[in-house]
């Protein structure tokens, strides 16, 4: 079934102040979840509030259900904003602030009653209805309420600026099964945040805006499996990532060259692929550590094999992540070990060890 | 009397600071202070009851009054532009809003007297309807407001810059045009700025001697009537229309102030 496209933006450009978006394409489909993901600066707020109708863009087309809204007015576009900050209207009661888009639309009472309560219900928020915004509300509860506010709204698309940032551990944890609901209830959502976290938990789709411009968008399994640039492999969470060229080596053997260093791979299977500079990626668990005493035995054993000192050490949940700065060389590689083999080793600061790992766990691409 | 808002550990730089306060405090106190205490009670209840006095009262509190009110509706949406837009010789005209706090008012009193003389357009205008400006009310309300009206426009944009953009950013996503967003969303949140911008404006209004003496000796305002009394008279005459006066501002001070936190 083909599905229904909400929105679509092509080549639009954004100037504001010194900061430019640049060359921006995006597609959401009805039933997408997108998670934009960047560090703060790169842009990613102002994307999102010029769908909203917040900037003006120079240069593009946004379309909306098919209708081009680039110059639409805001409080005509049919989108919904939550930010990250408390937004709710101070001076009025809970109840008030769910009523004020009705309100705006010219719907009955009747209707407002109805439609108020029963997003209440839906969010969590009835017994707050009476209170006032002024004191006492928690994060979480604001957010539910802003949420909650743009939601009557009925908007085309939900857009949320790092709606999940200022909470708890918990209320971050409730917020965050709210919209997963709420987007299986059939709302297209674009999610703006810094944190990979919340697109493990929540998106069908990635997108990863770097000083303004898109570097890489996909679903979350193509985006891990083939990251573009160093940063999005480092947010993905995978450390070893290198940028270099392919060289033949042997028939089943190739020299991947990075700066300062070279790797043994497998024979690619898309060799025919014409980029010239190419990315290259191990997993952390694929990469071995060994302490001197056990260089003799090992050696051979590893194609690709390093001396290095310890640089860090992390722990992460029930594995252990060294990693090693490589001697004679700028670069570093991250192995994770289980913590049971960690606490065995003994491991210190800037003590040397061997890290070592088979031609076939370097994935080229 | 004075109480640290974690624990009442006072050290020695408090109460230092509190010597320095007080000297202060008392320089503003006393010489009010002597001005109750000299003038005899019966002195006050004759001038309650001078008929010049009850009417200079009534007019120099009203004028400046309406003269807020009607300058409130132009000054309110100038401090919302000041306070939310960039434009072009924005920093200059900020700077010309607070001109009439630095001017020597009896210059500010020369200015106005200049728009509104005969040879004038308001003038001309004026005097095309059969009335004289200088000397009328108007005039008055005019000069009032000239040297007053920086303080409602600087309360008032201190208020809408506090409202942060993504407040109103949101309403207008919520379906609301930017008027009804400026009056059921900006303008309540700025209210207290506002209502004390108001205040502040008529209070600085009503005290205003240089400016207006030069617009009109007549109608007499009380602040002209404190002086002229003091120069025709002396000190012991000027004191009841003074200590009145005071007396009656005071109270209207405290119950508005008294309003507006009540409205909190």
């Amino acid at each position: 079934m083909k599905k229904n496209k909400i929105l679509e933006i092509k080549n639009l450009t954004v100037n504001v102040g010194d900061f430019l978006l640049k060359d921006i394409n995006l597609k959401v489909n009805e039933d997408d979840y997108i998670i934009i993901l960047g560090n703060s600066g790169a842009g990613k707020s102002i994307l999102l509030e010029t769908i909203a109708g917040m900037y003006k863009s120079q240069k593009g087309e946004i379309y909306l259900n098919g209708k081009d809204i680039t110059f639409e007015k805001i409080q005509k576009r049919g989108v919904g904003i939550v930010y990250q900050d408390n937004t709710l209207f101070q001076h009025m009661s809970v109840k008030k602030n769910l009523e004020y888009g009705l309100k705006n639309r010219k719907h009955t009472k009747k209707d407002i009653d109805f439609l108020t309560k029963e997003i209440s219900k839906k969010t969590n928020i009835t017994k707050l209805l009476n209170r006032s915004c002024r004191e006492g509300l928690s994060g979480g509860e604001i957010q539910r309420i802003s949420l909650a506010r743009s939601l009557l709204t009925n908007p085309k698309l939900l857009l949320l600026d790092e709606p999940l940032s200022a909470l708890d551990v918990q209320a971050r944890e409730e917020m965050q099964n709210l919209l997963k609901k709420i987007h299986e209830n059939g709302q297209p959502i674009i999610h703006v945040t810094h944190n990979p976290e919340e697109a493990f938990a929540l998106a069908t789709h990635l997108v990863i805006i770097e000083k303004g411009t898109i570097t890489q968008q996909g679903t979350i399994y193509e985006v891990l499996n083939a990251p573009e640039t160093k940063f999005i492999a480092n947010i993905m969470g995978i450390k070893n990532f290198f940028k270099g060229s392919l060289e033949k080596y042997s028939d089943d053997l190739f020299l991947f060259k990075a700066p300062n260093l070279t790797f043994f791979v497998s024979k690619p299977k898309e060799l025919e692929s014409q980029k010239k500079i190419k990315n290259l990626m191990i997993l952390s668990k694929d990469i071995l550590v060994f302490k001197e005493n056990e260089l003799e035995d090992n050696k051979k054993l590893y194609k690709n094999f390093f001396e290095a000192t310890v640089f860090n050490i992390i722990y992460k949940r029930n594995r252990v992540e060294i990693t090693g700065k490589l001697e004679n060389s700028e670069a570093y590689l991250s192995s994770t070990i289980p913590i049971e083999k960690y606490e065995s080793m003994n491991l210190k600061l800037n003590q040397k060890i061997y890290l070592g790992f088979h031609p076939e766990s370097a994935k080229v691409f | 009397m004075l109480k640290n808002k974690t624990n009442a550990n006072f050290s020695s730089l408090h109460l230092i600071f509190m010597f320095f306060g007080g000297v202060v405090f008392l320089f503003i106190v006393a010489p009010l202070f002597s001005l109750f205490l000299k003038t005899p009670f019966i002195d006050i209840k004759e001038a309650a009851l001078d008929k010049e006095v009850v009417s200079s009262i009534y007019l120099t509190i009203s004028v400046s009054m309406v003269g807020t009110l009607i300058f409130s509706i132009f000054a309110i949406p100038l401090a919302y532009l000041l306070s939310k837009k960039d434009f072009l010789f924005k920093k200059i005209i900020t700077g010309i809003i607070d001109l009439p706090i630095v001017i020597p008012h009896s210059a500010a009193g020369i200015a106005i007297l200049g728009i509104i003389s005969r040879n004038s357009l308001l003038g001309t205008t004026a005097e095309y309807f059969g009335y004289n400006l200088i000397g009328n009310p108007l005039a008055i309300m005019l000069a009032m407001s000239f040297v007053s009206i920086p303080f409602l426009i600087n309360s008032a944009r201190d208020g809408f810059s506090a409202i942060p953009e993504r407040i109103e950013k949101t309403a207008l996503s919520l379906g609301a045009s930017p008027l009804k967003v400026f009056f059921t969303i900006s303008l309540p949140l700025a209210k207290r700025s506002i209502f004390s911008g108001l205040i502040l404006m008529w209070a600085r209004g009503l005290s205003e001697f240089g400016a207006v003496i030069i617009v009109a000796y007549h109608p007499i305002i009380t602040p002209v009537l404190i002086y002229e009394r003091f120069s025709s008279f002396g000190l012991k005459y000027a004191r009841p229309v003074t200590v009145l006066f005071l007396i009656i501002c005071f109270s209207i001070f405290i119950l508005f102030r008294l309003l507006s936190n009540e409205k909190k």
